[in-house]
């Protein structure tokens, strides 16, 4: 037992004196180790995010949103908007058929754009991306950005107008609309559009490099394992910084670690790599020979409260579980303080973000104790507070089983609640469980803790609207978990979509953070941080903390000796 | 014997049949689906988007009706596509299994060829230094779980030495050749080794132990034969039996893969496969990797049964006993 103790410690010591991997890789190659492999390079149809990670070297969409936060073209020379005249209003019809403003917005194509065969990028692969889209068979899992476009004007090979049924702010920016090329996918698609999403070129024939309109092609994969994606011999912009770039899979994360200091992979992604209290470890041990960048982001960590819970429905409850918890405390000392403590689910870096007059619930468990004492919850025999009729104070606590960072926050929270009076039931199930039926079918009693990937000035829709309760008759859609109803919320959410002006926005956005932090149907927890480990030598990658990937700028990446 | 063959794969067939039946409602019943799924990180997702997907994927029929679907298709050779891969489920399977068995057939190999020698050795005189030793070793392979000690040898040389890569099939951006696959084979097939060799010494050992004290075994010393030949010829024969009775248990194991080590290591194997179609709720790629996996187990068990007989002739297949 001692000498393996003491092999264990030698093994230790010797991982923490390894040099970096230098002089491991030549330049030619940046080998980037991702935690997953993806299922379907298809950009209409992949929605995995390491799906999205490859295909940010080697396609590019039409709009993105930019590092900046801010969408941006990708593909087309300029966004339309009203003010420009590439775009206009027109008397339009809702999805109920009811009188609503629609808009006609007119991008045209980057001239020099061409898929890595040499075919020009144009119209025609735009039109096509449509067809794919919204047709009910093709395998695209949510429709709704493709089926709210009436009508593609061809203006020529590179100018057209998209008709869109209904116009919200984010009109000059086509969302997550993809192109496809034509030339290869047409014939596939139009022989069997059931079985496109198997028979996609991007599956059968993935070394294509006439898919691909990035700076980088797939030039060979070896399925679950790695993809190695070579230059694009036709990208006119500018000249990426690797001729070769490989993506390895790796999918224990401590295998990953190992392969980043041994030296078989350069780089381990932000977006899928490694947790964040590996990170930090590693930090720990190796900030000498890495750069090590945490780049708090739009994963919202946060407990989903069940309001149909009687004990939970009581506000004075939902703001002393807050109170009672010292969540900066649990970044500090859990995550090194770079997950920022959440007020709402709006992140601060988002410019809608305000601190004005919205509820904090600072640790106080004074005050905690107050509002249970209040609610008519007081200390029982054994410290566990009980109502007039008895009933303990007993909340269930779920998440995922197996994530460590969430099921240590569950402990401490635990900790935290019990010291209030308050006594909690810890109940975890694997992802597929919680998600597929828990936590989608409202089956929680009381708390879910998990996260939500969101966008820039996201409106919550779907998880705050009234209609987006999940039920049998709706078959089980909208995220609206907690079952939170609040007139004042939905026609929030209606008139910030309609409003165009940032100016007027603001103040919606101000309200709509007021009345989310007030209500509390769900409690925030902290923003999520990707932790990013690279290669010293390498620069300008630049952390978005959106779901666009850093790849999507792999161009700009440079070697800095 | 042919008909005792005949009569054995034909048990081997429905019983198959039975299993995939089985298998299909037990993967029909687990929580979530496909559409869940794909639609459950998706908050854009609408009921219209789940009542799409489902119908697309076939699962708003009653799941007798699927199996029944899959079956006419399994009969006709054509076992569907792969949710997660997007490819047909047996062109999966061609790329996977070889790799399981290369990886866990290198492991079996290695593992005989140590364990036999040491088990003989450690039996030839019970309870003496190098039976304790050997016994300890035993002990500590069995005991090591598998991740930790996969981990350890990538700390050691991988990171440390640098002599072997840390995972993988082979070296990044091209192909090295036999020598990089082998280069890429030998941690995996050393941590898979481990647990092995310790599981047959330890069984081969017992029963060479109890092997020799049985009486066929002094007469044959008594008649003059040699030790080696008592050895070799007439206790090992017998002790062989429980050895293999694993061994055709392991069959399984050799197609239906090791998970850890697979995972540890990169390699694309079918213990993943399987594992990541369950949990991605790929029902035909999961039914087919467990379908082979349990024709292996049972041909395994039929070859083990042929080796009792030709290992003990006491043993006759096929004819009930006393007539």
């Amino acid at each position: 037992m001692r000498r393996i103790t003491t092999l264990t410690c030698l093994l230790a010591l010797g991982l923490a004196l390894t040099p970096g991997p230098a002089g491991a890789q030549t330049r030619e190659v940046l080998t980037i180790g991702i935690n997953q492999y993806p299922a379907n390079l298809n950009p209409s149809i992949g929605s995995m995010l390491v799906a999205s990670y490859v295909m940010g070297a080697a396609h590019r969409q039409i709009t993105i949103d930019g590092p900046d936060w801010k969408p941006q073209c990708q593909t087309c020379t300029g966004l339309p908007t009203l003010e420009n005249g590439l775009a206009e209003t027109f008397p339009s019809t809702n999805r109920d058929g009811e009188p609503s403003t629609g808009v006609r917005k007119t991008y045209t194509l980057k001239d020099d754009l061409f898929w890595g065969d040499g075919t020009p990028v144009t119209t025609d692969d735009v039109v096509f991306a449509w067809e794919v889209g919204k047709h009910p068979d093709s395998g695209v899992s949510t429709q709704t950005s493709y089926q709210d476009v009436l009508e593609i004007i061809v203006v020529d090979d590179k100018t057209f107008t998209i008709v869109d049924r209904e116009i919200d702010f984010k009109y000059p920016s086509m969302g997550d609309f993809q192109i496809l090329p034509a030339h290869l996918e047409r014939p596939i698609f139009e022989a069997d559009p059931r079985e496109y999403r198997n028979r996609t070129a991007y599956q059968t024939d993935t070394g294509n490099p006439g898919l691909y309109n990035g700076p980088y092609v797939v030039d060979s994969v070896e399925v679950g394992a790695s993809l190695t994606l070579e230059r694009n011999p036709h990208w006119k912009g500018p000249t990426p910084a690797f001729d070769r770039i490989v993506v390895r899979a790796v999918e224990n994360t401590s295998a990953l670690e190992a392969s980043l200091l041994s030296g078989s992979i350069d780089m381990i992604a932000g977006e899928a790599g490694i947790s964040i209290d590996q990170a930090i470890a590693f930090e720990q041990r190796n900030a000498d020979d890495y750069q090590i960048i945490f780049k708090p982001g739009l994963i919202y960590e946060h407990m989903d409260v069940m309001l149909d819970n009687p004990i939970l429905s009581d506000l004075r409850v939902r703001k002393a579980l807050l109170h009672a918890v010292d969540r900066q405390a649990i970044t500090d000392k859990l995550f090194s303080g770079k997950q920022p403590v959440a007020t709402t689910f709006v992140n601060p870096l988002d410019w809608v973000y305000t601190e004005d007059r919205v509820e904090t619930y600072p640790f106080d468990p004074d005050k905690a104790i107050a509002l249970l004492d209040e609610a008519g919850w007081t200390p029982g025999s054994d410290g566990i507070r009980v109502n007039a009729t008895g009933e303990r104070l007993s909340i269930s606590l779920m998440t995922t089983a197996g994530n460590r960072s969430r099921e240590l926050v569950q402990q401490v929270l635990a900790d935290y609640w019990k010291r209030v009076g308050i006594e909690t039931r810890i109940r975890n199930e694997p992802a597929r469980v919680y998600f597929g039926e828990t936590v989608s079918k409202r089956r929680f009693e009381g708390l879910a803790m998990f996260a939500w990937l969101s966008a820039p000035e996201n409106v919550p829709r779907t998880t705050l609207h009234s209609e987006s309760i999940p039920s049998e008759a709706n078959n089980w859609s909208g995220q609206n978990y907690p079952g939170y109803q609040n007139p004042a919320m939905d026609d929030l959410i209606e008139a910030i979509q309609r409003e165009l002006d940032p100016a007027l926005r603001a103040p919606m956005w101000a309200e709509l953070q007021r009345i989310y932090a007030a209500d509390l149907p769900v409690l925030p927890l902290y923003f999520r941080a990707d932790s990013y480990i690279l290669p010293k030598w390498l620069s300008e990658l630049t952390p978005t903390g959106h779901k666009y990937a850093t790849t999507n700028w792999i161009e700009m990446w440079r070697v800095t000796e | 014997m042919t008909r005792y063959l005949a009569s054995r794969l034909l048990q081997t067939l429905i019983l198959l049949l039975a299993l995939s039946a089985a298998t299909y409602g037990l993967l029909g019943l687990m929580p979530g689906d496909p559409a869940d799924l794909i639609l459950g990180a998706d908050p854009d997702a609408t009921a219209a988007d789940i009542a799409r997907i489902k119908a697309l994927y076939g699962i708003d029929r009653p799941i007798w009706e699927r199996y029944l679907d899959w079956l006419g298709g399994a009969l006709q050779g054509e076992f569907g596509y792969s949710r997660l891969y997007s490819q047909p489920v047996i062109d999966i399977v061609a790329q996977r299994l070889p790799t399981t068995l290369l990886l866990i057939g290198s492991a079996l190999v290695i593992a005989l060829s140590i364990a036999l020698p040491a088990a003989l050795r450690a039996a030839r005189n019970p309870g003496g230094t190098v039976d304790r030793a050997i016994n300890l070793v035993c002990f500590a392979g069995v005991s090591v779980p598998p991740f930790w000690f996969a981990l350890l040898m990538i700390i050691l040389f991988a990171v440390i030495l640098g002599w072997l890569p840390a995972g993988g099939m082979r070296s990044s951006g091209g192909d090295g050749g036999v020598l990089d696959r082998l280069l890429h084979l030998i941690l995996p097939v050393a941590t898979l080794s481990v647990a092995t060799v310790a599981t047959y010494t330890r069984h081969l050992r017992s029963a060479m132990i109890e092997a020799l004290s049985e009486d066929y075994v002094r007469t044959a010393r008594a008649k003059g034969i040699t030790e080696r030949r008592v050895i070799w010829r007439h206790a090992l024969r017998n002790a062989l039996l429980p050895l293999v009775t694993l061994l055709g248990l392991d069959l399984g194991a050799l197609v239906s893969g090791a998970l850890i080590t697979e995972t540890m290591f990169g390699q694309l194997g079918m213990g993943k496969t399987i594992y990541d179609a369950i949990m991605g709720n790929d029902y035909n790629l999961a039914l087919i990797g467990l379908l082979v996996a349990a024709s292996a187990t049972l041909i395994g068990n039929l070859l083990a049964d042929l080796a009792y007989a030709k290992l003990d002739p006491r043993i006759t297949l096929g004819r009930e006993p006393g007539r």
